[in-house]
């Protein structure tokens, strides 16, 4: 009788021990682990320079003021992006923010975008080598004399005062936008966004 | 023919409305707000939608019920009319309520393919006797 109770309690363990490693399943990756992904849309307050979440928050208020602005206008204006100049005392790539906006915008489908100074070079040189090569289909090639130009342009900056004593690190971020009608000159929109961080020093 | 007379003020009526302010129920707008943990002292109390030029508007109002600054952190998920989320995941925003204050947070939609919202709020840390908290 004790023989049996001891077997069935044995049958019982190896039972459970064989579920749990069928169920037990390993991740699908590479490495010791000691590296983590994170949240790319969380709040990033590891110091108070410029971060990820400054970025991420202008270029989103820029590109949603900019679409809204436009989502009246009977066709989608063409646009160029021209310089956002740093006048901050660190290094800021403003690019990166014009280019996040820029998607956003596309995105939303309100606007179109002209190459900007900076694609044009490989814009001209592939509408070269189509056209003037000789290599390809005339019926496939991109003719030249066909770019469209920007009615519009943006340009603006980005600002920043930092004030520091013993105790408090204060830094104040402004960031300023502008769409210029090119051909008349005058300008058709504006916002900014601002931006505080304090740290304790 | 004197339908004609009321068609301009009809038409004028029903554009007023499409565009104007609707201040939501606590019940209704309760439903559109994903709250992450529990706040004791910031909450949402008030929320206003408008429709205008395809794009939603939305005025979140929110208080605070201590005489500290609080900070909160929110960010809006964009769906289309049958549930889809039709916009990437936001970055969370995040801002500092003044103590005994009322602020209004105002957020646009990106796309006009947004016909719904849930706002995602988050006060994690401004539960009373927080261990994370200084000074508790």
């Amino acid at each position: 009788m004790m023989m049996k109770t001891t077997l069935i309690r044995l049958i019982a363990f190896f039972s459970i021990a064989m579920t749990v490693t069928a169920c037990s399943t390993s991740s699908p990756t590479v490495g010791s682990g000691s590296v983590q992904y994170g949240d790319a849309k969380a709040v990033e307050q590891v110091s108070n320079e410029f971060g990820s979440t400054d970025l991420q928050t202008i270029a989103e208020s820029m590109a949603r003021s900019l679409a809204q602005s436009m989502a009246n206008a009977k066709e989608k204006p063409l646009v160029t992006i021209a310089d956002v100049k740093n006048k901050t005392s660190e290094y800021i790539d403003t690019k990166s923010i014009t280019d996040s906006m820029r998607m956003q915008v596309l995105k939303s489908g309100t606007m179109r975008f002209a190459t900007d100074i900076e694609g044009m070079k490989s814009q001209t040189d592939e509408l070269a080598r189509q056209s003037q090569t000789g290599l390809y289909k005339q019926s496939s090639t991109a003719k030249t004399g066909k770019m469209e130009g920007a009615q519009y342009r943006i340009e603006g900056n980005i600002t920043s005062i930092v004030k520091t004593n013993s105790d408090v690190k204060d830094v104040y971020y402004k960031f300023s936008l502008m769409l210029t009608d090119i051909e008349s000159g005058t300008i058709e929109w504006a916002d900014e966004k601002e931006i505080r961080k304090t740290s304790k020093r | 023919m004197k339908l004609k007379y009321f068609a301009l003020p009809i038409a004028l009526l029903l554009g007023a409305c499409a565009a104007s302010d609707v201040p939501m129920s606590n019940n209704s707008f309760n439903a559109k707000i994903e709250h992450q943990g529990d706040s004791s002292y910031v909450k949402v109390v008030g929320l206003a939608v408008k429709n205008s030029d395809s794009f939603i508007a939305l005025q979140v109002e929110v208080a605070n019920a201590d005489f500290k600054p609080r900070q909160i952190y929110y960010r809006v998920k964009w769906l289309d009319e049958s549930g889809f989320q039709v916009w990437d995941d936001e970055p969370w925003k995040s801002v500092l309520i003044q103590g005994s204050a009322r602020q209004n947070l105002t957020v646009t939609s990106p796309t006009p393919k947004a016909r719904d919202f849930r706002i995602q709020f988050n006060a994690e840390n401004n539960r009373p006797n927080d261990p994370t908290e200084p000074g508790q």
